[in-house]
């Protein structure tokens, strides 16, 4: 490939981002109101049956799930809304939490969801800081003094390092002498293709 | 048959304790006599438990029902096969088969391994007979499989129904061998660190141990989510359900090691890291063995629950706590052959991968602990259940889904700028037509939207590659097959991965599609009756039961047709059992690639004709199951050796570090 056609791929990209956008935009408030019967159901799918290990009502087929589900029916068709339903049954006078599949994201049960985050968040920073005290600067002796024509560039370098590599792993007797200057390093196989096409 | 069983199960446990303190003995003092006798003692382990384990089938066999185990799972009336699910079906059975499975692992661990991990080995065998020493004395103390009963009962009490399926052939042995299977590559870290050769002589070995134990747990949780499919009749395949998570959270574990020990193994960085991820995924898996052992969360699968719960939890906390006080003793040995070179490299790319794989199973984690949590600080009872999972985990496998896409089109070391850009033109161009086709078609929910993009991105990446590679070797005069096959066969662990990697898309597709577009329907049916969902007219035939000396099963027939189109007859039957007061359904389902109709029967009334049936049409979940299979291919294709990995000399000399220095000279 040429150095040029750079601008060739942003151009793509833009251009198939922009359709995606139209598309999305064009698309948006097209979502139809879903029936009673996929309300009620999701409101099943969030309630834990309280005589049943670890079942939702909609996965329980004890009689009390199949009550509490003509219950949300019901209420449902009375004008209740989703969150009034699970409120009642949540509710500390009848079963409390632990009948919501999903703890509420508010009260005590903040902590189960914002402790994720805040963790990964961490792990995240921890790991930038590791990626960047791994970087140190690589010994000296790996940039030789014949390449110092070049020593702004440093893809030139690195290309040149890749090339070096792959011809010694191709010598290297201990890697496939299959012929075809195949050896373990992906980076070899990459490499005609890239500098051919 | 009872003696012998018991008498086995004792003699491997001293066998266990003599080989455990031999091989350590023998190398400390330098004695290599001892340490092959300690070797040998392994095998014979394996040998008494193989012994014990043929004993308690044949006392299946012969219906002793003086065994209280054969009593308690087992009866007359029980399909002789079924005397494998048996063996597993219960707390002393399941441990018994553990440990014989375990037994023999250990032995092929100890015999294959490879002569450069030679000095380390002895302390790894010791180390994976400490293990087998825990299950051989909790089997010879407090969960004996072979007490026998005062009397000798008549018949037995019966399996538990909803073992009685072709899944449960596969998908407990699977799990269980798993989950201990992850003992070996840790054993191989732990005899690396005890015996201070922890440069890179156990990755290899260790690697491979891994990645059989990965595609195991992975075959087994599938195998799972097939029969809680097809047998437990709720329409879905997995509920986030603590002894789910149980199993998913080693093979996390595992997921992250055997990424990251390839940056070992191939550029001898990450030492500590891998390590220490391994010790990681021994945790998680005792934490597994806790959970299913009389864990203290409710779940649907307590199956083998016992009062085992103390046991394995003091196992386990030991068991996490002791090989980190050993890392961190060791901790100034443990150094990276060379730095990082650039963020944008592959070995970045994997430890970002680490980071989201252990942040899935930590939010798991969380999500399974976190009830116990609540109700010792604040005295509430709480249910963690799938939405919690789906929301938080959703996140983060849709990134790695992106680095799925993305990090297998890095390049080691550093990736120049331009190059990659240019590498990833395509894949981009992939992912975003499926966004545009999608976005056109209907397709609004922006996570499916987003999946399915991102799936489009890792497939094209992998296709790229094949063919660029398939291209320079056939230019080189080979034709397209054999180049194809050449160069699958020049790098097996990169392209069996990319092989397991289009099984990943293979199963998200079914996964996305079943948990966005999935529609269900409760309807009351007489028969004659037609019910139209999803464009499938479904009438309601006939019914039949028939009444068996254990259990009454009643089958459902129901005609499928779709615009006056006769499709299929579908039969789905419910059984119940008077033993157990149990019903079992058998859901009746048409499964095509494009999607799943799928009916199950509810309970029948006294007296009414009529019956409510849970109708189901799953898109895609047909490829879910096709997963399986591409991945097991894959991972064959990985392991798979090759007649140029072993090299005479030992691998240190053509490691990146050596090979840094080249340019120089």
């Amino acid at each position: 490939m040429h150095p040029q056609p750079i601008g060739l791929p942003r151009l793509l990209l833009a251009s198939v981002s922009l359709v995606f956008l139209v598309a999305l935009l064009s698309s948006c408030g097209e979502e139809r109101t879903p029936t009673l019967e996929e309300r009620a159901q999701s409101v099943d799918k969030q309630l834990i049956c309280p005589y049943c290990p670890a079942e939702t009502i909609d996965q329980a087929q004890v009689p009390q799930a199949r009550e509490m589900r003509a219950f949300v029916r019901e209420k449902l068709a009375e004008g209740w809304t989703e969150q009034q339903i699970l409120d009642y049954f949540s509710a500390p006078e009848r079963y409390g939490l632990r009948v919501l599949a999903e703890p509420p994201k508010s009260g005590s049960t903040l902590t189960i969801w914002l402790l994720p985050p805040a963790v990964l968040l961490l792990a995240g920073i921890i790991l930038f800081f590791v990626l960047r005290s791994m970087k140190k600067p690589p010994p000296p002796e790996t940039t030789p003094p014949s390449l110092s024509q070049t020593p702004s560039n440093g893809e030139k370098i690195t290309e040149y390092l890749e090339r070096v590599d792959a011809e010694i792993a191709a010598r290297n007797p201990s890697s496939p002498p299959s012929g075809t200057g195949h050896n373990k390093d992906p980076q070899s196989e990459e490499k005609p293709g890239k500098r051919n096409g | 048959m009872a003696e012998l069983g018991l008498i086995t199960i004792l003699l491997a446990l001293a066998l266990a304790v003599y080989s455990m303190l031999a091989s350590v003995v023998g190398q400390m003092r330098g004695l290599p006599a001892l340490v092959q006798s300690g070797r040998n003692a392994t095998y014979l382990v394996a040998l008494a438990l193989i012994i014990s384990s043929f004993s308690l089938v044949s006392a299946f066999l012969a219906n002793d029902f003086q065994v209280r185990y054969v009593f308690e799972h087992s009866n007359l009336a029980m399909p002789r096969i079924y005397t494998w699910v048996a063996i597993y079906a219960g707390n002393e059975g399941s441990l018994l088969f553990i440990a014989t499975v375990f037994g023999i692992l250990a032995a092929a661990a100890v015999a294959f391994a490879p002569r450069r991990f030679r000095p380390s080995l002895p302390y790894s065998n010791a180390v994976l007979m400490l293990i087998l020493v825990f299950f051989l004395s909790v089997l010879a103390s407090l969960a004996n499989p072979f007490i026998t009963l005062d009397f000798t009962p008549v018949d037995g009490r019966g399996i538990n129904p909803l073992l009685v399926h072709p899944g449960m052939f596969a998908h407990p042995p699977m799990l269980m061998t798993g989950l201990v299977m992850v003992s070996i590559p840790f054993s191989f870290a732990v005899g690396a660190l005890l015996s201070r050769q922890v440069a890179d002589q156990w990755v290899d070995v260790a690697r491979v141990w891994g990645i059989i134990a990965w595609a195991t747990l992975g075959t087994g949780l599938l195998l799972g989510s097939w029969w809680a499919y097809t047998i437990l009749g709720w329409g879905g395949y997995w509920a986030w359900d603590p002894v789910e998570n149980a199993g998913l959270m080693p093979w996390l574990g595992l997921t992250a090691f055997i990424h990251s020990i390839m940056v070992q193994k191939r550029q001898g960085m990450f030492r500590m890291w891998n390590l220490a991820l391994i010790n990681l995924t021994f945790g998680l898996s005792l934490f597994g063995m806790f959970i299913n052992r009389g864990g203290p969360v409710p779940s649907v699968h307590s199956f083998a629950a016992s009062s085992l719960g103390w046991v394995f939890l003091t196992f386990m906390i030991v068991g996490t706590i002791a090989p980190f006080l050993l890392f961190f003793i060791r901790y100034n040995l443990i150094k990276s052959a060379r730095p990082l070179e650039s963020s944008l490299s592959r070995e970045a790319a994997f430890l970002v991968n680490n980071l989201l794989l252990l942040g899935v199973a930590f939010v798991t984690l969380w999500g399974v602990v976190y009830p116990l949590v609540s109700e010792v600080f604040s005295g509430f009872t709480v249910t963690v259940g799938e939405p919690f999972y789906n929301q938080v985990n959703g996140h983060l496998f849709l990134g790695l889904m992106f680095l799925m896409g993305v990090g297998p089109l890095l390049p080691w070391r550093r990736a120049a700028g331009r190059t990659f850009r240019r590498t990833l033109l395509y894949p981009a161009i992939a992912a975003l037509a499926t966004l545009v086709v999608l976005a056109v078609v209907g397709i609004r929910n922006p996570y499916a939207l987003a999946a399915f993009a991102l799936f489009a991105l890792v497939a094209a990446g992998i296709l790229q590659e094949w063919l660029r590679g398939t291209m320079v070797r056939h230019r080189r005069g080979e034709s397209y097959p054999l180049a194809f096959l050449r160069l699958m066969a020049s790098n097996r662990p990169r392209y069996g991965g990319y092989v397991v990697h289009l099984a990943v898309i293979v199963l998200g597709i079914g996964i996305v599609g079943s948990s966005f577009y999935g529609v269900q329907r409760d309807v009351l049916l007489s028969p004659g009756q037609t019910v139209t969902v999803e464009g499938y007219d479904l009438t309601y035939v006939d019914s039949r039961t028939v009444q068996q000396p254990d259990r009454r099963e009643s089958f459902y027939t129901l005609d499928v047709s779709r615009n006056g189109q006769p499709l299929t007859t579908l039969e789905a039957a419910r059984t119940f059992y008077p033993e157990f007061n149990i019903s079992a359904t058998r859901a009746g389902i048409r499964s095509t690639p494009v999607e799943d109709l799928y009916v199950v029967p509810s309970e029948a009334r006294e007296g009414d004709p009529s019956i409510g049936f849970r109708i189901f049409v799953n898109p895609l979940v047909w490829w879910m199951w096709l997963a399986g299979p591409i991945m097991i291919v894959g991972t064959a294709i990985a392991l798979w050796p090759s007649r140029t990995s072993t090299p005479p000399a030992p691998t240190p000399s053509q490691t990146p570090a050596a090979r840094a220095k080249v340019p120089t000279s």
